[in-house]
């Protein structure tokens, strides 16, 4: 990948894999670190990007890849450094642009926040495909090629991911 | 049922990317990317994917004679990729030397070494899954020109415009079946002196030791199933004469002390099985998501005509929606009175890549209690910028 072809890919992908890093990680610096080095590495493998076959999954196996090397070290400094959260930048940025109510504008963000909790405690084996499936909506198969499984498993980690959410979200969801 | 589409509208939302990457951030991407080219790697290494081969390597290598070669020795090669523990592997007294070549085309393919092993390479501890590809099979070749023209280096444009599969294939296994790709291997490449150096690394195939092995060098980035003849009674693999490309087959020398029926057995089984923990529990519920999955797989590449010939459109269902200064697009409907209701709200860059006018690949499934039937959403985006919505009724057609 050259620099030009970065540039374009980080405007058009960027967003969506800071956004992954950051769910991954928890983390707000880890995340910068991860979302680093997701492109770097990409330029040091030097691939030539074929935007035919969707670039942003190319970048979230590289991010992937190097998380789940960098995640002892990670958890070391997380233990060190302690958590800086992203809600409170995430509740920032959500209220711009928005006409709702304050007050249902606040509930609205409570209950995304709590959606993202929990989401964010799952095991890593249903977290990721989560992610993968919600936040980034890429299709089973390429899932399944980031994650190295067969697309089955992946049908079968959403769907016990599902599961464990509505156990965990049960009240929020009888009252929506 | 209204609960599972309440849950999937509230995790889109919930988890839609919002956070933004620092301007700065950006920046500094830019600026070190930079930096790294000018200090120009010049190699070009593939990731490994998962993999398995089988190879061996008994006879300590004369590292001696391959000085008197043109061309690099094979830990030389891993040199240049700066994988230490890799140069030392080709180093070691497990290494085997091998100088043989073959010519099709304009084309010399050379095999030079080989060696397999536990924890060889610098970049699988480094860089790969914990757990996976301990175990593994390096094989380094070198493809040149016959013409004496240099292949283009992994910088040029035109490099990769005629690529080449390298994989070990294993006597009485299909090669179609059982090849680098099936077996989850890699590569690393890098070009020196016009010479394309690659090392392809595999799952250690040194169980098979017992079998006879090959080494296939093929035009095409896969396995090309035309290049070799696979003769299922003797489970001999041989070389398709009447092919055009190159198909070049070498012996893979092994160690047969090393082979081992119950593992290579267990191996065969797991990739017919396909590589994953296929847990009980997990195979139950991959039966009751069965049918959407399977739907799902079946209508990823429907077009429109697709969905109009094989499911029925609920037409009153259609609608147009305007999506907001930030880009969400909000719908919601129920089919029938007391029928299942879905709504949603979603983010137009997610569904439809760089804007392109038209019906996006994304589409969205909608199960209703009924196991034979689902909803599919489809979503067009049209040139005033608005977005169509579609929802076609699929019903599962019984087997006759």
């Amino acid at each position: 990948m050259k620099d030009i072809q970065l540039e374009q890919c980080i405007n058009e992908y960027g967003k969506d894999i800071y956004a992954f890093c950051s769910q991954l990680t928890q983390n707000k610096q880890e995340a910068e670190d991860l979302y680093q080095d997701t492109f770097l590495k990409a330029v040091e493998l030097g691939e030539k990007i074929d935007y035919e076959r969707n670039p942003k999954s190319y970048f979230v196996s590289i991010a992937l890849r190097i998380w789940k090397n960098k995640k002892r070290k990670y958890a070391w400094r997380k233990r060190i450094a302690g958590n800086e959260q992203l809600t409170e930048e995430i509740v920032s940025s959500e209220i711009l642009g928005q006409e709702h109510s304050l007050e249902e504008e606040f509930l609205r963000q409570e209950l995304q926040l709590q959606v993202k909790e929990v989401v964010a405690k799952l095991e890593d084996k249903y977290r990721i495909p989560v992610y993968l499936y919600y936040m980034l909506q890429l299709p089973i198969e390429q899932i399944s090629k980031i994650m190295k499984l067969p697309q089955g498993t992946i049908k079968s980690r959403l769907y016990k991911a599902r599961k464990l959410l509505r156990q965990e979200l049960e009240v929020v969801l009888d009252e929506t | 049922m209204k609960h599972d589409t309440d849950l999937d509208q509230l995790l889109r939302q919930a988890l839609s990317p919002k956070e933004e990457p620092d301007y700065w951030l950006n920046q500094k991407i830019l600026k070190k990317a930079k930096e790294t080219e000018e200090m120009s790697k010049k190699y070009h290494k593939r990731l490994p994917v998962t993999a398995l081969i089988a190879i061996i390597a008994l006879s300590a290598g004369s590292f001696t004679a391959f000085a008197a070669w043109k061309y690099l020795t094979p830990d030389k090669v891993a040199e240049i990729v700066e994988d230490k523990g890799l140069t030392a592997a080709f180093q070691s007294e497990n290494a085997i030397a091998i100088n043989e070549s073959q010519e099709y085309g304009n084309y010399k393919i050379t095999f030079l070494g080989v060696v397999s092993g536990k924890n060889l390479s610098y970049y699988v501890e480094n860089e790969e899954v914990e757990g996976l590809r301990k175990d593994a099979t390096y094989v380094v070749t070198a493809i040149e020109n016959k013409d004496g023209t240099p292949r283009p280096a992994t910088s040029d444009e035109n490099y990769g415009e005629d690529p080449f599969f390298v994989s070990p294939l294993i006597k009485g296994q299909d090669p179609n079946q059982f090849n680098l790709v099936t077996m989850g291997g890699g590569y690393t490449e890098i070009i020196q002196d016009g010479v394309q150096y690659r090392i392809t690394e595999s799952d250690n195939v040194e169980i098979f030791a017992d079998r006879t092995l090959y080494l296939a060098v093929n035009s095409g980035t896969f396995f090309d199933g035309d290049a070799y003849k696979f003769d299922k009674t003797s489970g001999e693999i041989t070389r398709n004469e009447s092919y055009s490309g190159v198909n070049a087959l070498f012996d893979l020398p092994l160690d047969k002390s090393k082979a081992n029926k119950e593992a290579a057995e267990a191996y065969l089984k797991e990739l017919e099985n396909g590589k994953e923990d296929s847990e009980t529990e997990e195979r139950e519920q991959e039966k009751d998501t069965s049918f959407v999955s399977q739907v799902a797989d079946q209508i990823a590449n429907w077009e429109e005509a697709d969905l109009e010939e094989n499911s029925k459109i609920m037409e009153n269902l259609t609608q147009v929606l305007t999506p907001d200064k930030e880009g969400y697009f909000t719908y919601s409907y129920q089919i029938g009175e007391e029928g299942m209701s879905s709504s949603a709200t979603l983010l137009l860059d997610s569904v439809f890549e760089n804007h392109k006018i038209g019906m996006s690949k994304q589409k969205q499934i909608i199960n209703n209690s009924d196991e034979k039937e689902v909803y599919i959403e489809t979503f067009t985006l049209n040139e005033d910028g608005t977005v169509t919505l579609k929802v076609y009724q699929y019903t599962k057609k019984d087997k006759k």
